[in-house]
């Protein structure tokens, strides 16, 4: 066992768990965060996406004992209160999830895709950097949608901020 | 059972425009003088939906009927509860049932809610396949919504002192046809349930149930239409265009609708391409986890081109076809006859993977 104390959603949290517990079973089962899901945990299918000190992790690839120290994102600490996250709200805006499984996921990688291409992004790019997150019901058609979407408005917050 | 209605026709022509088909000779080209093979597919189809009289699959022996049923609850605040027995698990049940009523009474979206997948509260449902939510359980809440109409009619043309023949729903009111005299629906709803003063002999309240057993199967038809490139030294094909035209009958949602589509055509071209059981001698299945089995990625598929007509189906009281499968159906056909156009072949077994494709160009050189 060991003591696990990390920053999750602005919240300083700690908890004990067995050194093989994954971070998505750390966070769902000892912190109830049950937004992240787990759709394989071999790595495959995206469900599980967080952040991990700002950069898009798979939550069943990690144990949660290496987590222990990091500022963790999951897709409970995107909205602003009752305001959804620009990625969010292109989602649902543009009916970019249909069940809803892979949606945290998508919404995790997506955001991260945004930050990392300032320069804005490309329908190839993001088919691109979808490839480690499956849908079994959109056919990612009006995910692609939404994140370009959102990528525009969320640039355009960017240069708001900026000037 | 019959095929009741659909212009087929008007698939094929706008698939074929969407496709740009006239100009696939002068793409081929182009293709080939990069080194790949570029080929066009085409599938027709057409199936049974909306699942099914009773009668009918009952002859065939099933052990159970396939009506809906639906029950709506005009609350005494004029708030509007169904409940379907029709579930949804991404379908958007939650939106198109309420849209239902929203038109149907002009009662704001927000005062309608959707309660389904709750046996403690729903009498009975047969389930969401075989596109039956829309063209059954919708049929169900259609007809209760009838029984709700025509009572709220009576409560109204009471209220208004006026024939019941002339009132008219509008806008979240009921009005006396050619005057400016109505009473709002929350006011007809409360008069409902404080039955100060309701015609004489009627039972207070405003909550109706009905049951919906369809007289035919529904078919949706549709012209899918798939163009390839294939890289002869790889066997990789890309699909370089998707065309699906569909005619579902009337329509309460195109984005759900073409959502729907989407899905479905992704599933089929896994089908077509990717996605496939293996087993060893001993029967080990060998695809038992993502690792590998091959599901398609965002990077596999393009957007696709979607559009509908709307043929009427005469045979529910709302028009409707339904789309949940066609996407799954027309696509493998559209993307196999694309492939095999493209090698010029007649027939190759699903999934084309590149090494299927692969060995089948060889096969063509000896
Ligand atoms: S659960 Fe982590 S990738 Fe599938
Ligand atoms: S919305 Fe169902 S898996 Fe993506």
């Amino acid at each position: 066992m060991s003591d696990i104390s990390l920053t999750v959603n602005g919240k300083r949290v700690s908890g004990t768990a067995e050194d093989r517990t994954l971070l998505v079973h750390f966070l769902r089962e000892n912190l109830g965060l049950t937004g992240t899901h787990v759709g394989c945990d071999t790595s495959q299918c995206g469900a599980c996406v967080i952040h991990v000190d700002g950069k898009a992790v798979k939550s069943c690839t990690m144990l949660a004992v290496q987590a222990s120290g990091s500022t963790i994102v999951t897709i409970e600490g995107l909205a602003d209160g009752a305001d959804l996250h620009p990625m969010q709200a292109a989602f649902k805006e543009h009916h970019g999830l249909q069940c809803g499984f892979c949606t945290p996921g998508m919404i995790m990688t997506a955001t991260d895709m945004v930050n990392r291409h300032p320069e804005g992004l490309d329908e190839a790019t993001v088919r691109a950097e979808l490839e480690g997150n499956i849908c079994r019901c959109t056919g990612y058609h009006n995910i692609v949608k939404a994140i370009l979407a959102a990528s525009e408005t969320m640039s355009k917050g960017k240069a708001r901020q900026a000037a | 059972m019959n095929y009741d209605a659909g212009d087929y026709a008007a698939s094929l022509d706008a698939a074929m425009a969407a496709a740009d088909y006239a100009g696939f000779a002068e793409r081929k080209a182009a293709a080939a003088k990069k080194g790949k093979l570029r080929g066009i597919g085409m599938s027709n189809y057409i199936e049974a939906c909306g699942l099914a009289p009773s009668a009918a699959v009952g002859s065939l022996g099933a052990g159970v009927g396939l009506w809906e049923s639906a029950e709506v609850r005009v609350n005494a605040a004029g708030t509007i509860e169904v409940l379907t027995g029709s579930h949804s698990h991404g379908q958007g049940h939650e939106t198109t049932f309420a849209q239902l009523v929203n038109q149907r009474f002009g009662v704001p979206i927000d005062s309608v809610s959707i309660v389904h997948g709750d046996t403690d509260k729903v009498q009975m449902g047969m389930g969401t396949y075989g596109s039956r939510s829309g063209a059954v359980g919708m049929s169900a809440v259609a007809k209760a919504l009838d029984k709700v109409e025509a009572k709220a009619k009576k409560i109204a043309a009471h209220l208004l002192e006026a024939d019941e023949g002339d009132i008219v729903i509008e806008d979240g009111a009921l009005k006396v046809t050619g005057t400016d005299r109505q009473v709002p629906w929350f006011q007809m709803a409360l008069a409902a349930y404080t039955a100060h003063n309701l015609p004489g002999g009627m039972e207070p309240g405003l909550k109706e149930t009905s049951f919906y057993d369809p007289s035919n199967f529904t078919f949706p038809a549709g012209c899918y239409v798939c163009e390839v490139e294939i890289d002869p030294e790889t066997g990789v094909t890309e699909i370089v265009q998707f065309v699906a035209a569909d005619d579902f009958g009337n329509i309460i949602n195109p984005m759900i609708v073409e959502g729907q589509v989407h899905g479905g055509v992704a599933q089929g071209i896994g089908q077509a391409l990717l996605e496939g059981t293996r087993y060893d001698a001993s029967g080990q299945l060998l695809t038992a986890s993502y690792m590998d089995y091959t599901m398609p990625r965002a990077d596999d598929l393009p957007s696709f081109k979607v559009s509908t007509s709307n043929t009427p189906c005469p045979g529910n009281p709302l028009g409707i076809k339904g789309c949940g499968e066609a996407g799954a159906i027309g696509s493998p056909p559209a993307v196999i006859n694309a492939i095999t156009d493209a090698i010029g072949i007649t027939d190759i077994a699903m999934p084309a993977s590149p090494s299927t494709v692969w060995a089948a160009i060889r096969a063509t050189k000896h």
